[in-house]
């Protein structure tokens, strides 16, 4: 029996190999995907985003998170990459099991063609959750991520900033409560 | 015989790629310790943040108990990643004349030189070229 299985296995893996490597994200699509063709728009800057997402949660008209617009449509048109990372519940400990998506973004950002460019991390929520506390997790959460790039990943801590959107800029607004809001963008801002 | 059976899978997998680097990345970093120190990274620093590099401290602060295989894993991890930035330092050096050759005009800075040679460092010769698979440019 197990003369026959394992030729078979050895078959199988081999067969499947270059598969898995298509589905499972490497630093290459990652490194294709960053760079930036679309000119950043001047003015464009972390802290603005920061004010925007402040002075969304006061505005009357922003209230129901299905009728939410995006706070910023300049932010989705520069070249970038959506990332899922887990966090513990309510917290900013980026899970083990996403380590390696964190590593994965920084083998990214020593790559040749991106070296001269600043990036920009922005964490998500869902609307699970207060908006003020989604906006103030968010934040948190990004500058964790922005820290784990810095040390031990060693990327140069001037080269990344990180901002906190909350539930300001959902993906999925006709379902402001699904997963795939909790999300976080690697957005390249130019030089 | 199972972890024969695995190092055989990983050879036969391995080897049907191109030359293979020889140093790893921070993914690969991050997957040969989650593979050799998960249980000991659970169980001693099962609270501390990937940022500030504390999840290393807290392995160093615990290297009396930690287990044999992950000390191992991790002199090994260091070992490669060191290898590729040695790599990445090398690069221009290694490379020098193709990239004279080959991408004549282009003004250096910021990562200029090597985003234009490596279009077209197909062209250039082999020690070079093991040099940009090694630093992790492919």
């Amino acid at each position: 029996m197990n003369r026959l299985l394992l030729p078979a296995a050895i078959a199988l893996t081999v067969w499947l190999a270059p598969a898995m490597a298509q589905t499972r994200l490497n630093s290459g699509q990652i490194v294709n995907s960053l760079q930036g063709l679309e000119e950043v728009p001047p003015g464009f800057s972390a802290s603005l985003l920061r004010k925007q997402a402040r002075d969304s949660l006061a505005d009357p008209l922003r209230a129901n998170p299905n009728n939410r617009e995006p706070l910023s449509q300049q932010l989705e048109k520069l070249a970038q990459i959506t990332v899922a990372i887990q966090f513990d519940f309510g917290s900013a400990r980026i899970r083990p099991q996403s380590y390696r998506t964190v590593g994965l973004l920084a083998d990214s950002l020593y790559h040749p063609y991106l070296l001269g460019y600043r990036f920009l991390v922005v964490g998500h929520t869902d609307a699970v959750g207060g908006r003020e506390p989604n906006l103030e997790l968010s934040q948190r959460r990004a500058d964790a991520i922005r820290d784990a790039l810095i040390n031990p990943f060693g990327i140069a801590a001037q080269r990344i900033e990180a901002v906190g959107l909350g539930e300001e800029q959902l993906l999925n607004r006709r379902n402001p409560q699904a997963a795939e809001n909790r999300r976080v963008q690697l957005i390249n801002i130019g030089r | 015989m199972r972890s024969g059976l695995r190092l055989i899978l990983f050879c036969l997998v391995a080897g049907a790629g191109q030359a293979e680097a020889q140093t790893i990345g921070y993914a690969q970093a991050i997957d040969l310790l989650a593979a050799n120190c998960g249980k000991d990274i659970a169980t001693y620093c099962g609270q501390a943040n990937l940022g500030g590099g504390r999840v290393q401290q807290c392995l160093v602060q615990n290297q009396a108990r930690i287990s044999g295989r992950c000390k191992a894993a991790t002199v090994e991890v260091v070992a490669l990643l060191r290898k590729r930035e040695a790599a990445r330092q090398a690069v221009l050096k290694l490379c020098e004349r193709d990239i004279g050759r080959l991408c004549a005009g282009v003004v250096a800075g910021d990562g200029n030189l090597l985003g234009c040679f490596l279009k077209v460092e197909a062209r250039a010769n082999a020690q070079c070229r093991q040099a940009v698979t090694d630093a992790g440019y492919r």
